[in-house]
């Protein structure tokens, strides 16, 4: 099992210096599970733990209970060698494109950090993974010498992923990554996360709240409600009845599609043509 | 003649000033919004929807400017009156609640603080009735306890919660318009539906007209009976929710529909069962 949480606790303290009180319990007894290559929706409200337990799956919060092991290992008890190990096959891709990159480097130098903590390449070599590493999100070559500010948000998500693809990690953390972009560029950010996975094997937690977002990427979710896991559901086996309230509350706040176009008016032609422009484009 | 309408906006540009001259991001943007109706504007992040709404407030940061068009309020021109001038048609002509609520409140006071401080500043007196206003107001939004809510302090609530005190806030004075920009982005889903729940009913009870800022084309077909569609600055297409869904001329506005449908569709796919078994024990 490539990652394993089990019976994770987590509070956060409330209160000043002084008058402490009990602390607020975020997480109460978490445990799942993630298999090599695979995905896990990790879905729930706002306040239900989910990025509080995607910090601790990154270690970079340690649990008050519980453990966590990443290939086998206590993620959270570590030599300092293994984890520098651990951290290049760990990565995360965040919401906030904007403050998920340095606005005073080029792309180029932003993708080339974590290539440059860990592997030994000449500014040649160097240059081409980048590069490579651009065109596969999607990307050119000649971007990896623009600044953050001369791409949209769809595009600097695309950097981010690029970025945390570099090392080929075993294990990407996607914490609300679609979620601030627009329906159209949401849905080719996660066929380009697809993509990746298919070819590099990459497993993903996907956190989000949005089920129709999860269910593109996800087969087996996670619903998490108070810091509970409260159900965790495999899509392709028959429903588990009753259905939790946690996923029902869920699945009753998909708003309906909008109404059916006809496509009388706009040549077929030009639609697909818009939705397959240059993945660059967006 | 037909009235007025609440809010309109002709051939509206906004252009950065900066070291190579000014560079042009909203271009000629015309908009209006009838009395007791909702208009969506959608378009991706960046294509000016949000400057749009900064340009109609007279909020516009320092170096962003407006180079020409005209914005009307009720049939008054207001692109041509002082800051302060301004400022007094704000919470009392148009409100205004965005994205993030959290980033709107001040965190070392209380919701009752929050609402003196409106008060007081378009120069009502805290008379007798401030209470009852408050109190009505969080009433009108969904607090049942509205006595409760008035001395949290922000950090003690969620995001939905705080965004459903914006809007008591911002319809405190009753305008006739309110501009929501991105108002359910941040809000998980079921806070979201709550949310734009609650606009539809302000709207059907106080005839309130609204500017209604999303890239979420659901949130539209929800709510709104007129769309923008807006690209780089431009509006492509304007008019009622259904003849533009139904039949959208523009292939931008195609495709992003087409997306939303994809998503829609591979939703009901994967989760069939499930949302059939479901349906089937709600009805039960």
């Amino acid at each position: 099992m490539l990652l394993e949480v089990r019976g994770v606790e987590k509070g956060y303290q409330r209160g000043g210096l002084f008058g402490r009180q009990k602390p607020v319990p975020v997480l109460r007894g978490v445990s799942l599970t993630l298999a090599e290559g695979d995905t896990l929706g990790l879905i729930g409200r706002s306040g239900s733990g989910k990025s509080t337990l995607g910090r601790i799956v990154l270690g970079l919060e340690r649990p008050d209970a519980g453990t966590v092991l990443f290939q086998g290992r206590n993620l959270h008890d570590l030599q300092e060698v293994d984890r520098r190990r651990i951290r290049r096959d760990l990565q995360v891709v965040f919401q906030d494109t904007h403050s998920a990159l340095n606005p005073r480097l080029r792309i180029g130098a932003s993708v080339a950090e974590p290539l440059q903590n860990y592997e030994r390449l000449s500014p040649g070599a160097l240059r081409d993974r980048v590069r490579d590493l651009l065109v596969l999100v999607g990307l050119t070559a000649a971007d990896a010498d623009k600044y953050p500010h001369q791409f949209s948000g769809g595009q600097l998500q695309r950097i981010a992923i690029a970025r945390a693809i570099a090392l080929d990690p075993r294990l990407i953390v996607l914490d609300e990554a679609v979620s601030s972009l627009d329906m159209l560029v949401q849905a080719r950010i996660l066929d380009l996360l697809a993509d990746l996975q298919r070819r590099l094997g990459t497993a993903y937690l996907f956190i989000a709240h949005d089920l129709r977002v999860v269910v593109r990427l996800a087969r087996r979710l996670a619903v998490m409600d108070a810091g509970r896991i409260a159900t965790v559901v495999d899509l392709d086996r028959p429903p588990q009845l009753p259905i939790a309230l946690a996923l029902r509350c869920l699945m009753e706040a998909v708003p309906g599609p909008p109404p059916r176009t006809s496509h009388s008016v706009v040549a077929e032609r030009s639609v697909a043509a818009y939705l397959t422009r240059g993945l660059g484009d967006v | 003649m037909a009235p007025d309408p609440v809010l309109r906006v002709t051939n509206l540009e906004i252009a950065a000033y900066g070291p190579q001259g000014s560079l042009p991001l909203v271009r000629g943007v015309s908009l209006s919004v009838p009395a007791n109706r909702v208009l969506g504007l959608i378009g991706e992040s960046g294509c000016g929807k949000s400057l749009t709404c900064l340009g109609i407030l007279g909020l516009l940061p320092g170096n962003l400017g407006r180079t020409r068009g005209e914005v009307f309020l009720r049939g008054e021109a207001v692109h041509t009156l002082s800051p302060e001038a301004m400022r007094r048609h704000r919470g009392r002509s148009v409100a205004v609640i965005l994205q993030n609520p959290m980033s709107c409140f001040d965190a070392v006071h209380t919701i009752r603080q929050h609402f003196r401080e409106t008060v007081a500043s378009h120069g009502r007196q805290r008379n007798g009735r401030f209470r009852e206003q408050a109190e009505s107001a969080l009433h009108e939004v969904g607090f049942d306890e509205p006595d409760a809510i008035l001395d949290l302090y922000p950090f003690q609530m969620s995001g939905g919660m705080l965004q459903r005190v914006m809007i008591a806030l911002a319809l405190l004075l009753e305008p006739p318009l309110l501009i929501a920009d991105e108002p359910t982005t941040d809000l998980d889903a079921v806070a979201q539906a709550t949310i734009l729940d609650l606009l539809a009913s302000l709207r059907a009870r106080r005839g309130l007209s609204v500017l209604l800022v999303t890239h979420d084309l659901s949130v539209v077909a929800r709510l709104a009976d007129d769309v923008a569609v807006m690209r780089d600055g431009v509006v492509l297409e304007h008019g009622p929710v259904d003849e533009i869904l139904a039949a959208p001329r523009h292939p931008y506005t195609a495709s992003l529909l087409e997306a939303h449908h994809g998503l829609d569709r591979d939703y009901r796919t994967h989760l069939g069962s499930w949302l059939g078994s479901a349906a089937k024990r709600e009805n039960s």
